[in-house]
């Protein structure tokens, strides 16, 4: 821990030679800013109890106390308003060193396994993970990562959970049946449970003696988690729910013992009339009148067990509600939150791997008497998908420390696009590493066609990229909105204004001409090699919070129906943060001289100024609005299309006359 | 040798006044409206390399102050206490090291914990502290953070630091502070780069406002950034085998992407004279050009080179052919009107087209293979082209000309001595592994001993 506060006050002294990036960073990282600084001085201080324990009871005493968390505002929707929090530009330290070490023996020795003990390529072609590969993953303690100590399991931190998701997604499977266990399966018991609950349930589900699993899908409600049908009526003697209802495509349906189901109950309120809410419980298999159907055969990931369940009149006792009646949508929405984090890192993990493979493909495949490493077009492919590597890799991490350094983080917002970024940039990436093998990547014999299958279910499960970006822009907006009111109102009534919107057009002729003006000095909080970077992120946040005024202005209320404006402002955002992220961790490494530093500067301003080219295309298209932008004429094309009910074009061979 | 004052030279002095004279100018001047980090940048101080310090204040353009021996008297009256000179005491030190039969870091930590134990009051530990330092590279702990943490140790905590702010400015107790700031610098010259628990140690006991704290600041700036700047990184420590050093050395020269470093063993020839080891490098693309190498001309076998691992060097050999000469083309690239596709063309063979040389083709001549042997004698290269026939047939009909400059025999590749210290390595092994051109006018028995600088280090 003191090492981090050498690597921090080493890195402020750094800056030290660059005259007035000193004092900008100092002011960054004051204790009165809530800054990381602070952060590191309480870890700091917590190292000198530790020294005094040895081994696991230094870990444990590290894991139990609580460190004292930083409170800050929350980073990504303050970017809607136009305010960025210059202390995130401190890429996060969290590990302490004994954390470090302990962390990398793990990964060690989970990579190890997955190398030599699990057959991917087998698992695919059988769809089911063999049963001592499972007890494997269950004795290495995977099946409890999060789960505290106390309760047997790893007790892993955000940050540390994300680094072994970089090994356990290397096979798809594997990394679902894992993820449907303990990042929703039984994250509801970590959240909203109760002591008893805790206590009862955990240490078996740390062990993998029990598996859990997440029912919230159903037939008729998909993305809309406030639909679902599922009953649960309440016994005459008040102790017993009686769960009826089907949930589809539950991963681990088929194996697991332990379901957290969500179900629609009826209550009094006050005026002693019915209301129907969803309410969340804990259901073991050995209650009876549970039913899985057989497995789906998907399309990847075709190891993890997926099936339908059927609950007839599963008798579930009252105590195992989590959480109070009624809290089910809140419950639900906490725990799929929480879990999206570390789909970046886990995206970045196997794509590594893959780069590595193509790599080594690209140096040996001679073609017009030139290796392919030599030809830009395919040098262009790998740095671009270095740069998406580096981008969601850093975006997982910061998040993470965010979420293990923060007081009741915010970080829902983040961890969206964190989610909808990698599963893009993933499929992407594999796609364009498979493009390089050409023929050969095509083969079964090479693992791309696997991972580009398995990886299709990124954008799609743990709330699919559609709803997410309306999720992240939404959310953006409303927040804006409480602050934004009056100024919305004025403009959406400029006659009534006139002053305020003469005003407001000179204020905003810099905008128009795409010519921000610089204030926030974001350049003095990274490394003066990365200043330029520094001042495309402070454009694109000006720009970010200049979309949102326009979208807000000219839709009022009525913006949550516009959703391509809405995912123009996501695509921002998350490129925003995406910028953020790299920008911090460019300047860290190269502060602290990390080995290749140099590249990661290189790879931050290729990223920067591709996202910047994406911003300004984007932003460019809210302002010129749906008639200019395509926009309407997406909406009529897809009208008359499903007036045709498909293709509408007359085919190119009819002829009208001969 | 320690000069902080990087503004600029001193203006002028005067004639040394007491150090009440400097106290009531600063007051004069309104100096104790000043904090402490703004009158660092008013006052300079100088210090030079024999403990006589000459404070030199310099609080405006008008008014320069020189004190003497102000802050030195604590140290003195200590250092009269204790009788002896500074020699004197240092000599006595060195004994606690050179009594100590074997030399390694047990043996050294040992020597530590007998001053600790037996000084209590640790009288003399800047002698001691210098003795040490002296003898650390003959212990071998010379690139051992957790020795010099040991070392910083000795120093008692808390009396050091300075309580106010002429203490600051005066560097309270000079001589200790030089002292850890000699530490810190040995520990800079051998690359090791101190730690947090450094940073605890120093701050416990010359504080943070202390010069020694600012030179462990101004390491931690700049260390990590070289720690990781080499282009060429080696594995640290290095391999002792001389086997894995020279696969090291290979795979750093050869740059060619695809290149293969083989490993070969002459035993399994029969013919072989000398059993060792081989390690050869050739790309696909080297292979395709010694295919199309013509029968008639022949292929040369140079060597030895050198290349240095760190303090290691490893002589390789290599297989070269005379320059390809490719015609000078005279090509318009102005002209647009017919762009050649040549990898749509279907006569790629076009005496128009000529293929860009490749990386091995350079214009004193065409890199076909390298190699390193354990001998490195003529005999373990003829096994090496040996091998070479297994991947390359056409070497059979090529006739190969060795052009060692170098005496066959007792060519020693790699210094490989267990007991060698790479430092004692660094410092001999430039002077006395003598270029090729040398090598070829002395007689191999006269210079073996001379190009093995190990052995005569450890004979020492």
């Amino acid at each position: 821990m003191a090492l981090h506060r050498a690597a921090y006050s080493s890195f402020l002294s750094r800056l030290a030679p660059f005259g007035l990036s000193f004092s900008k960073v100092v002011r960054c990282v004051s204790p009165e800013n809530y800054g990381w600084l602070q952060t590191l001085r309480c870890l700091a201080d917590s190292s000198q109890v530790s020294e005094q324990l040895k081994g696991e009871d230094r870990r444990e005493a590290l894991k139990s106390q609580q460190i004292p968390k930083i409170k800050r505002p929350p980073f990504a929707k303050n970017l809607f308003l136009g305010i960025f929090d210059k202390e995130i530009l401190a890429y996060p330290e969290v590990l302490n060193k004994e954390e470090l070490t302990d962390l990398n023996g793990m990964v060690e020795v989970v990579e190890r396994y997955f190398k030599e003990k699990v057959d991917s390529k087998k698992i695919d072609n059988e769809a089911v993970i063999p049963e001592e590969t499972l007890q494997g993953l269950k004795d290495l303690g995977l099946f409890g990562q999060q789960i505290p100590v106390e309760y047997g399991g790893l007790g892993l931190n955000a940050t540390e959970f994300a680094r072994l998701a970089e090994i356990t997604s290397l096979d798809g499977a594997i990394a679902v049946t894992l993820a449907a266990h303990q990042s929703i399966g039984l994250k509801g018991i970590l959240i909203s449970g109760n002591e008893e609950q805790k206590a009862k349930y955990l240490p078996k589900l740390a062990t993998g003696e029990h598996i859990a699993a997440f029912c919230l899908t159903e037939p008729g409600s998909g993305s809309d988690a406030a639909s679902i049908q599922t009953k649960a009526t309440l016994s005459k003697d008040e102790k017993t729910f009686y769960l009826n209802g089907e949930k589809i495509w539950i991963s681990n349906g088929g194996i697991a013992d332990i379901f957290t189901v969500f179900a629609r109950t009826e209550q009094l309120n006050e005026r002693h009339e019915k209301v129907e809410s969803i309410s969340a419980f804990i259901v073991e298999r050995k209650f009876g009148g549970i039913t899985s159907g057989k497995p789906e055969d998907k399309m990847g990931i075709r190891g993890s067990n997926t099936c339908s369940v059927h609950f007839d009149n599963t008798p579930v006792p009252v105590e195992n509600m989590l959480g109070k009646v009624g809290d089910g949508f809140k419950v639900a929405m906490n725990i799929l939150n929480s879990g999206r984090f570390s789909m970046g890192s886990s995206a970045a993990g196997f794509l590594k791997e893959l780069l590595g493979v193509t790599v080594e493909h690209a140096i040996n495949r001679v073609q017009f008497k030139k290796p392919l490493a030599e030809f830009h077009m395919i040098q262009e492919k790998i740095a671009k998908i270095t740069c998406s590597i580096y981008a969601v890799e850093s975006m997982a991490y910061l998040t993470a420390g965010l979420l293990d350094t923060l007081e009741s983080p915010d970080c829902s917002m983040e961890a969206a696009m964190v989610k909808v970024a990698s599963s893009e940039v993933a499929w992407w990436s594999i796609s364009e590493c498979l493009q390089i093998l050409g023929g050969l990547g095509y083969m079964k014999d090479y693992p791309f066609e696997r991972y580009l299958r398995d990886s299709r279910i990124m954008m799609i499960f743990e709330g699919t990229n559609e709803i997410l970006r309306l999720y992240i822009s939404l959310v953006g907006c409303q927040h804006a909105g409480v602050e934004l009111k009056d100024v919305v109102r004025k403009l959406r009534n400029p006659f009534m204004n006139p002053a305020f919107t003469i005003q407001k057009l000179l204020q905003r002729s810099r905008q128009k001409n795409d010519r921000v003006k610089l204030s926030m000095d974001l350049r003095g909080y990274v490394h003066p090699s990365l200043a330029i970077a520094a001042e495309w992120l402070e454009y694109s946040v000006m720009r970010l919070q200049y979309g949102v005024e326009l979208v807000l202005a000219r839709h009022g209320k009525v913006v949550v129906d516009h959703q391509m404006e809405l995912k123009r402002l996501a695509d921002v955002a998350i490129d925003v943060y995406a910028m953020t992220a790299v920008l911090a961790r460019a300047s860290r490494s190269y502060c602290i001289g990390l080995k290749n530093a140099d590249h990661e500067v290189k790879i931050a301003y290729t990223f920067c100024a591709n996202a910047m080219k994406r911003i300004r295309e984007n932003v460019k298209d809210l302002e010129e609005g749906p008639y200019m932008n395509n926009d309407r004429n997406y909406q009529e094309l897809a009208s008359t299309i499903f007036k045709n009910r498909g293709y509408a074009a007359t085919h190119p061979l009819t002829r009208n006359w001969y | 040798m320690l000069y902080y004052s990087t503004i600029g030279p001193m203006k002028s002095f005067r004639p040394s006044r007491s150090i009440v004279t400097v106290v009531h100018s600063l007051w004069y001047l309104g100096v104790k409206r000043i904090k402490s980090p703004t009158a660092l940048s008013f006052i300079r101080v100088k210090l030079n390399r024999n403990y006589n310090q000459h404070y030199c204040l310099h609080c405006q353009p008008s008014v320069v102050i020189q004190i003497q021996n102000f802050c030195t008297t604590n140290w003195v009256k200590q250092n009269e206490k204790g009788g002896g000179s500074t020699v004197k005491s240092l000599t006595l030190r060195e004994e606690v090291f050179q009594r100590e039969e074997s030399r390694n870091k047990k043996t050294f930590i040992t020597a530590l914990e007998s001053y600790e134990k037996r000084d209590r009051l640790r009288r003399g530990h800047v002698e001691f502290i210098y003795s040490a330092l002296k003898f650390m590279e003959e212990f071998g702990v010379h690139k051992d953070l957790a020795v010099y943490k040991k070392l910083l140790e000795i120093f008692p905590k808390g009396k050091f630091i300075a309580k106010n702010m002429f203490q600051v400015e005066f560097m309270h107790y000079p001589k200790q502070q030089q002292c850890g700031i000699d530490v810190l610098d040995q520990m800079e010259s051998f690359g090791v780069m101190p730690d947090s628990e450094v940073k605890e140690i120093l701050i416990n006991t010359f504080g943070k406002q202390s010069h020694v704290f600012r030179k462990y600041g101004r390491m931690m700036y700049w260390m990590p950034k070289f720690k990781n700047i080499t282009p060429f990184p080696l594995p640290d420590p290095l391999p002792k085998d001389p086997l894995e050093l020279a696969k090291l050395a290979l795979r750093r020269i050869s740059v060619d992407l695809q290149t293969e470093i083989s490993e070969w063993n002459a035993e399994e020839l029969e013919d072989s004279l000398d059993k060792t080891w081989i390690v050869g490098s050739q790309s696909p693309l080297q292979r395709q050009l010694l295919e199309q190498h013509p029968d008639d001309q022949a292929v040369y076998i140079e060597g030895s080179f050198i290349v240095w691992l760190r303090q290691m060097a490893v002589s390789y050999f290599i297989m070269r052919a005379n320059p390809k000469k490719y015609p000078a083309k005279e090509e318009d690239l102005d002209d647009v009107s017919n762009i050649t596709l040549t990898m749509f063309d279907h006569h790629p063979e076009s005496k128009e087209l000529m293929l860009e040389p490749s990386i091995h083709e350079q214009e004193d001549g065409t890199i076909l293979a390298m190699c390193a042997t354990g001998t490195s004698s003529r005999d373990s290269l003829l096994s090496w082209i040996r091998f070479l026939q297994h991947t390359n047939p056409c070497l059979k009909k090529i006739p190969v000309v060795f052009t060692l400059k170098s005496p066959s025999k007792e060519l020693v590749t790699v210094a490989v001595n267990e007991q060698e210290s790479s430092i004692a390595e660094s410092q001999e092994g430039c002077k006395k592994i003598p270029t090729r051109d040398k090598l070829s006018n002395v007689s191999s028995n006269e210079d073996s001993s001379s190009r093995t600088p190990s052995k005569d280090i450890a004979d020492r």
